[in-house]
């Protein structure tokens, strides 16, 4: 082709205006309509920062490098560097979507500063340092979220231990709320429980290939607190900053191995997102997950949760909703929503009974192994080793409720997970004896089945 | 004491802001060529151009004469682009050619010759057969007496060895 040929064929491609410049009023109208309500915000409690508030309005008219000009602002470097791994979060810092707080709290011979949040109408995310001595290391342990009145909020509660390294960044207690939105003032409470070991007990797992079953005088070395502190933070959420949640009606069915699976729609929140589905319970297997994601015309995807929690079950054992990272901040009109993938779980194999007295579990898919119980009194620790399928495979297996022969409930409060080596994660969680060392714990994932029709449905975003 | 806008004054806003955006629609299909020659990446330029149409929304009341509402505009968008082709040299190593590398020209495609032309060709280039401006507009739009833009055209044209009508 010579120049002349090039330079044609250049021309005519030029004259194919891609679809997205139809709505260049349209982003830049709403990306006005943010600046205002940043702006607001900032003239409020943080008088302090005004001068490197108005830097950074500045700076905000250049969509192009605005990563970079985030990252020259020292107050929400941190942040943005906190959540670059957090696609959904790292969106909503890059769109200014920061809530600034600015309390403090000392108790115990430890302060703890909240600087930021980040709200939408289902999650609230809380971002804070901890100061206190020297190389400690902290364990958080939040209370449920509750309103103004004191009124508990259903919430799931994430958080983490601080290593003495960790101690000078920002840390997050997560809060994502179950059948209830986030009211305008919420009370985050949390005692932080400070110690000076390196490790705490329970860390280090051994495999014992024999009978499993390990008498223990205890759960290991007790690490030597050195300092406890409660915190008891009223935050108000910004109702300017929590912005509307997307709602896409679906109303579509497919099915899988025989398994109907109804989709009734998809929310879309500024820190994430969530398919809500129905499994109707005449199917005769669990549907335990879906393997989603969304996609624009531009092949940008927002994949299924990887990290933290990735959705809710009903109350028959199925997935109820899986959480997508979200793209409410994408300039994509058209979204396609895609499922390739499901969990299925035969009936029969749901409850795994456990012989805390043999050491037993049965039944158990290939992928998990129970390497080893450790009893103390009346309790019991189990250690499991799950084979890794895939980079996103879950280690959370069961449910935190179990129960004994009789069907009484139990909850186990908590679990641990840790990477036990290339091949394999271990799962660890304590629970009570029963009389007789029976229990029965409900599994709540499965392995991937390909669809044979993978799930295609366009969305126009809103 | 807060200033309210009055409905007449209200009124008298919308209709600039209409007036604003009619200018827009009738521009943006240009102003993305223009930003296609110097970015030369479609995502790219749909994001300068409405970063351009976002500063001059911002700016507007600042604009004297509405009749170069056009040179303004485009004005803004150069600005952009330029700003984000410097972004794209810190992180690539690709970059300009001289006038002098006339072979390394020649192993070129098209697009890729007008995207590593110095600056002062490129411009004149893209705004005179991409956003197919006459010789006078482009010498206007650039600030530059219409001789200058002749002479940076045929050079430009020389290198990327096309024989277009000046």
């Amino acid at each position: 082709m010579n120049r002349m040929e090039e330079y044609s064929k250049l021309r005519r491609s030029l004259k194919e205006v891609p679809p997205q410049l139809e709505f260049v009023r349209t982003r830049v109208e709403a990306r006005s309509k943010k600046k205002k309500y940043f702006s607001w915000v900032w003239k409020g409690p943080v008088l302090t920062a005004v001068a490197l508030i108005m830097v950074f309005t500045v700076l905000t008219n250049t969509s192009v490098v605005f990563a970079r000009a985030v990252s020259e602002i020292p107050i929400l470097r941190e942040l943005a560097l906190f959540v670059a791994f957090d696609p959904s979060l790292k969106a909503a810092v890059e769109n200014k979507y920061v809530q600034p707080v600015g309390l403090t709290q000392q108790s115990g011979g430890i302060t703890v500063e909240i600087p930021y949040v980040i709200a939408d109408q289902q999650r609230l995310s809380v971002y804070y340092r901890v100061t206190g001595g020297e190389n400690w290391m902290y364990e958080p342990e939040p209370n449920p979220l509750r309103d103004e009145k004191g009124q508990e909020l259903t919430s799931m509660t994430s958080s983490k231990t601080i290593y003495p390294d960790e101690v000078k960044g920002l840390q997050e207690l997560r809060f994502d709320l179950a059948e209830c939105t986030l009211p305008q003032k919420v009370r985050v409470q949390f005692s932080l429980l400070a110690s000076e070991r390196e490790q705490l007990a329970g860390e280090a797992p051994l495999r014992v290939p024999q009978d499993g079953v390990v008498e223990s005088e205890g759960r290991g070395e007790q690490p030597a607190q050195v300092a406890y502190g409660e915190f008891d933070f009223l935050i108000q959420i910004d109702s300017q900053l929590t912005l509307p949640t997307k709602v896409i009606p679906l109303q579509r069915e497919f099915t899988v191995q025989g398994q109907a699976v109804n989709l009734n729609q998809l929310e879309i929140y500024p820190t994430q997102a969530k398919l809500l589905l129905e499994i109707p319970q005449s199917n005769t297997a669990l549907v335990k997950k879906l393997r989603v994601w969304l996609e624009d015309e531009a092949g940008n995807r927002w994949n299924g949760k990887t990290n933290g929690i990735s959705g809710r079950g009903d109350n028959n054992g199925n997935v109820g909703e899986v959480w997508i990272e979200s793209a409410y901040f994408t300039w994509a009109n058209q979204l396609t929503l895609h499922i390739d993938a499901a969990g299925i779980l035969k009936k029969q194999e749901e409850m795994v009974t456990v012989d805390l007295n043999k050491g037993t579990a049965s039944p158990l898919p290939e992928h998990i192994k129970l390497e080893r119980i450790a009893r103390q009194g009346g309790r019991a620790t189990l250690y499991f080793s799950i084979q890794r399928e895939t980079e996103d495979h879950s280690t959370q297996q069961f449910d935190m409720i179990y129960y004994d022969s009789s069907g009484r409930e139990y909850s186990m409060g908590s679990q641990g997970t840790s990477v036990l080596d290339e091949q394999d994660d271990q799962l660890h969680f304590t629970v009570e004896c029963p009389e007789d060392g029976i229990i029965q714990l409900r599994r709540i994932d499965s392995s991937f089945t390909l669809l044979e029709q993978p799930v295609k449905i366009p969305i126009d975003f809103p | 004491m807060k200033w309210e806008p009055t409905r007449k004054e209200r009124t008298g806003m919308k209709l600039q802001e209409e007036a604003f955006w009619t200018q827009v629609n009738a521009l943006k299909e240009r102003l993305y060529r223009i930003a296609c020659g110097y970015l030369n990446s479609q995502s790219a330029a749909i994001d300068a151009v409405d970063d351009a149409v976002y500063r001059a929304w911002q700016a507007k009341a600042k604009l004297r004469q509405p009749e170069y509402f056009d040179t303004w505009i485009t004005r803004i968008l150069l600005n952009v682009c330029a700003k984000e082709k410097r972004r794209q040299k810190r992180e690539k190593v690709v970059g300009e050619l001289p006038e002098t590398a006339q072979q390394e020209f020649d192993s070129l495609p098209l697009k890729e010759a007008v995207a590593r032309l110095p600056q002062e060709l490129q411009e004149v280039i893209i705004l005179r057969y991409f956003a197919d401006l006459t010789l006078v507009q482009t010498a206007r739009q650039l600030s530059i007496p219409q001789g200058t833009a002749a002479t940076r055209q045929r050079k430009a044209l020389q290198l990327l060895k096309l024989d277009l009508e000046e």
